[in-house]
């Protein structure tokens, strides 16, 4: 919200527009291009029911599925990333980098090597991203640990927690580990439907519990005394936004499996594009679908007919974005 | 004079590991008073006014605000009676002063209740009893100590609370900077506000106080009217520094003029 008693500034408002409309564009896109292209017209008629089995195969079956789990496991990571960021007060704070995502994915392995159902693999991401959150946050003192300290330690068990899910894959039998394996590159290509399902449903209460805690996380950004001084018990505003990314992250897992970088990349880019002074919620959310469906379809289209896992691509292109994104900040320190 | 004091600390005690920061104090803040805590380094008055703000739970004794115990308040409704300003500074990078001072409006505010005219109206009039209203669109990374230090305020000032607690608002600011955040508590203190604040210059404090509270390992040693409590024996006892006493040639406040120590720890 502006001091100038405009709800939002105008600017603010563009990005989120434009934001919402390149993601818009770019499903439509997805949907039609391949090795069979379709118009936009054909597309629309394909969603409505109206088309020949063909493309609606195509369209509906295969395409769109992929499209809408890149866009809303992007939306789960930009969030997570900007709710995590803000909590440690530093941009490498996201939680990919601290390992979350690779709890959340062992959590997910284990489940599935028990040969549960879908359900239960949610409750296996969820219940592994936690745990891994909580060892990062125990291991790292206390909570008033330096956030410099928590995101090392956090990277360093990220790091054991991927070897142990390697080590998983290789032990666990052919066919589960097939489908961990593509799992876990971020193969949107594969990805299950009833995962997909399930997490969409799971994202949709959650991105709304985002949004309303944005309050809470523009009182964290002063700190936690002037938050609590103005009213906000820091304490818990941390404890639940900090579970709220974490769930995040482990529904994005769900969907789309551990692919790095968004979490990373996104709030940071959304605050530019906005010139906002914190990380702002719904933008890196915004962003975040972005930038997964831009990275998926170049994953599917570049190369084609071979495709390469998303998470390259993420690696790839966040790279680039992070350089870019340092440069702008050694720029920025340069001037007078 | 009101009945019950707004503010009231009843026998706190506040202890960090094995040592006891503050122990067992007893403490009233009338309406309209200007307090000043002054002390040495550690001597527990910035624990004392955290734990009057309770952003510090004491291991005993209570606070109370309004007459409640102010743990009983739910952070909000407290935030509404009660602002205070920790010595602590984060803020969001690239954050404007008229961002800033609108965050003071959270307790007032939330999400089914989101920002009126009157908290708009609010926000303008802190900027400008602060003297920040120029400043409403300056990025606060860009601003010297001391306008950062005013917008501070006028952040808690949008608050609109009757209580202003204040924690060493004045250091690290050069001398007229120091000056113009005291004159602006005069004004606020006139204005009706009641304000507790803990200073380092015991000067400014005789010159501005109402009242001055003159703390040492975590206990209270002297309070009251600064021409009637500050005298070279208290500064002795409280800084262990021997002084002259003179008038203060502007006001008439009285005024310390540290003097050589006239033996004991003088030529070790």
């Amino acid at each position: 919200m502006t001091p100038h008693g405009r709800w939002i500034s105008p600017r603010s408002l563009a990005c989120h527009l434009g934001l919402a409309l390149g993601c818009l564009a770019l499903a439509v896109a997805a949907l039609g291009l391949g090795r069979l292209l379709f118009a936009p017209a054909e597309i629309v008629q394909a969603l409505a029911g109206e088309s020949t089995a063909a493309a609606r195969l195509v369209i509906v079956e295969w395409r769109l599925p992929r499209v809408a789990a890149a866009l809303s496991a992007g939306a789960a990571l930009g969030m997570a990333g900007a709710l995590f960021q803000t909590l440690l007060r530093n941009p490498l704070g996201s939680p990919d980098v601290i390992g979350c995502d690779a709890g959340a994915f062992l959590g997910a392995i284990l489940a599935m090597l028990a040969g549960a159902s879908v359900a239960t693999v949610a409750a296996g991401a969820f219940a592994g991203g936690l745990a891994a959150g909580l060892l990062v946050y125990a291991a790292a003192g206390s909570a008033r640990a330096a956030p410099s300290r928590l995101i090392l330690i956090g990277i360093a068990v990220g790091a054991g927690i991927s070897a142990l899910n390697d080590w998983l894959i290789l032990v666990a039998p052919l066919d589960t580990a097939l489908v961990a394996t593509s799992w876990k590159q971020g193969a949107l290509a594969s990805v299950d439907p009833a995962r997909l399902v399930l997490g969409m449903a799971l994202l949709a209460p959650l991105l709304l519990l985002g949004l309303a805690g944005s309050r809470s996380l523009r009182m964290l950004e002063l700190g936690d005394d002037k938050a609590l001084s103005l009213g906000e018990p820091a304490g818990r505003a941390r404890l639940r936004l900090g579970l709220l990314g974490l769930g995040l992250t482990a529904t994005a897992t769900l969907i789309a499996g551990p692919v790095g970088f968004v979490a990373l990349i996104a709030p940071q880019a959304a605050r530019r594009l906005l010139g906002s002074p914190g990380l702002p919620l719904a933008a890196s959310a915004l962003f975040g679908a972005l930038f997964l469906l831009a990275s998926d379809c170049v994953a599917r289209l570049a190369f084609a007919p071979r495709a390469l896992p998303v998470g390259a691509v993420t690696a790839c292109l966040g790279g680039i974005c992070f350089v870019l994104l340092l440069l702008g900040l050694r720029r920025r320190e340069a001037m007078p | 004079m009101t009945s019950a004091p707004r503010l009231e600390a009843q026998g706190v005690w506040v202890r960090r590991g094995a040592q006891d920061i503050l122990r067992g104090l007893d403490i009233a803040f009338p309406d309209g008073d200007f307090t000043i805590i002054v002390g040495p380094n550690a001597c527990g008055k910035s624990t004392l006014l955290r734990s009057l703000a309770r952003l510090q739970e004491p291991a005993r004794g209570t606070v109370l605000l309004e007459g409640r115990p102010i743990a009983s308040f739910r952070h909000r409704e407290r935030a509404r009676l009660l602002g205070v300003l920790p010595q602590s500074s984060e803020a969001a990078e690239g954050v404007t002063v008229s961002d800033l001072v609108a965050r003071g409006r959270h307790p007032h505010t939330s999400l089914l209740k989101p920002r009126s005219s009157a908290d708009h109206a609010a926000v303008r009039s802190a900027m400008e009893l602060a003297g920040v209203a120029e400043l409403a669109d300056r990025r606060l990374d860009e601003l010297s100590g001391g306008q950062r230090q005013k917008a501070w305020i006028a952040m808690a000032l949008a608050q609109e609370t009757q209580l202003l607690l204040l924690d060493e608002p004045t250091t690290y600011l050069d001398i007229a900077h120091q000056i113009e955040i005291m004159e602006l508590c005069r004004r606020l203190h006139r204005a009706g506000r009641t304000i507790v604040a803990v200073l380092h210059d015991l000067n400014h404090a005789c010159r501005y106080a109402g009242r001055i509270v003159a703390m040492r390992d975590g206990e209270i040693l002297a309070q009251g009217r600064p021409e009637d409590v500050v005298t070279a024996e208290l500064v002795e006892a409280v800084f262990g520094i021997a002084c002259t006493m003179i008038a203060d040639p502007v006001t008439g406040t009285p005024m310390v003029v540290p003097g050589r120590r006239e033996s004991g720890a003088a030529g070790v």
